[in-house]
């Protein structure tokens, strides 16, 4: 297996988790923080898959789809491609508020779609192209930036599933 | 980068958020369940990830695993089989202290680092028998594709579970 299959191996197991876990959840028990400050699933999965956004947009050198196929709106949330939650305040978190599980997970298959596209056209090659990113010494590479983005969306996902497994044991599903 | 460079730098820096998440808790945060009863400590999490890739990589080189070979059951007082955890079990793990609980994770991700960096690309698709009886033989992608994305959530949990613990902040 060469190296952008391996990634785009983890992102498909990554969105299959995300599936798992809040498909055909109620919205309230996705927007339900844990604890007082503690991120959400909605936060979570919104965060994850913004980091993959914008991070397969900058590769592509294309708009995000954040803007450029409206998901901000859909999320209420300003046009605005510097925003992916990192560096929230716990204000912010909670203002995070999905109607329903289709919307995080519409915007997850959006992103793992085109990153799956885009990783189909990766050769070995290429993942040591240098990224024109100056503020790094040494300059990050294609496969230093995908590795950064599995091992950040992974971490993730595995919260989604730990807040989905507390949620549960409180009672707080299928009620 | 080859596909076992990007592996182990996947790990290598997941591995950091690890060391990140654990930096200045006490032995006593090891040990809590904030997310409830049943629910698992980071002291258990951090073995139960450590255990796992312990026996990948001796299921990987043939070698026996640093558990055995180095006798961390003792350090944790689990000799001969180990129990299997049930969430009710988890509060009766015991972490001891950081030096054991991490001194066991250091040895491992050395190991780690050993015989994956050994691996050539070549490597990645021969089928290895399963260390567990009754197991199918899996390829050692399949293999190190469970550290990836089992040990990498879990690492995630740790990082969560300390922003229970110890308040806001980018976890």
């Amino acid at each position: 297996m060469e190296g952008a299959e391996l990634v785009a191996d983890a992102l498909g197991r990554i969105n299959r988790i995300l599936h798992r876990a809040m498909d055909g959840i109620p919205a309230e028990t996705l927007n339900t923080q844990p604890a007082a400050e503690a991120n959400s699933m909605s936060w979570l999965a919104w965060h994850l898959c913004r980091v993959q956004d914008r991070h397969i947009s900058d590769l592509l050198e294309l708009p995000q789809l954040w803007v450029a196929d409206g998901w901000h709106a859909k999320f209420g949330m300003a046009k605005d491609e510097k925003e992916t939650g990192t560096g929230h305040s716990p204000a912010q978190v909670e203002a995070l508020q999905v109607d329903s599980a289709d919307l995080p997970l519409g915007y997850a298959d959006a992103v793992y779609e085109r990153a799956k596209q885009y990783l189909a056209t990766v050769k070995p090659a290429d993942l040591d192209a240098a990224i024109n990113e100056p503020q790094y010494d040494p300059l990050p590479t294609v496969g230093v930036r995908l590795v950064s983005i599995i091992s950040d969306n992974i971490q993730h996902a595995g919260q989604v599933m730990y807040v989905r497994g507390l949620l549960e044991r409180q009672g707080w599903l299928g009620v | 980068m080859s596909s076992v460079d990007l592996y182990i730098n996947a790990i290598g820096r997941s591995d950091a958020d690890l060391k990140r998440a654990l930096d200045e808790l006490t032995t006593e945060d090891l040990r809590k369940q904030p997310a409830g009863e049943g629910s698992n400590p980071i002291g258990w999490l951090v073995w139960h990830l450590t255990r796992t890739r312990d026996n990948i990589v001796a299921n990987i080189s043939g070698e026996t695993s640093v558990w055995e070979r180095e006798g961390w059951g003792k350090g944790f007082g689990m000799e001969g089989d180990l129990p299997r955890f049930a969430p009710e079990d988890v509060h009766l793990f015991d972490p001891q202290d950081f030096e054991t609980l991490v001194g066991y994770f250091d040895a491992v991700a050395e190991q780690t680092a050993k015989v994956v960096g050994a691996l050539t690309d070549a490597d990645m698709d021969r089928l290895i028998e399963s260390n567990t009886p009754g197991r199918p033989a899996q390829t050692i992608t399949a293999r190190l594709g469970v550290i990836l994305n089992d040990n990498i959530q879990h690492i995630g949990q740790v990082a969560f579970l300390r922003g229970l613990i110890r308040g806001h902040g980018w976890y």
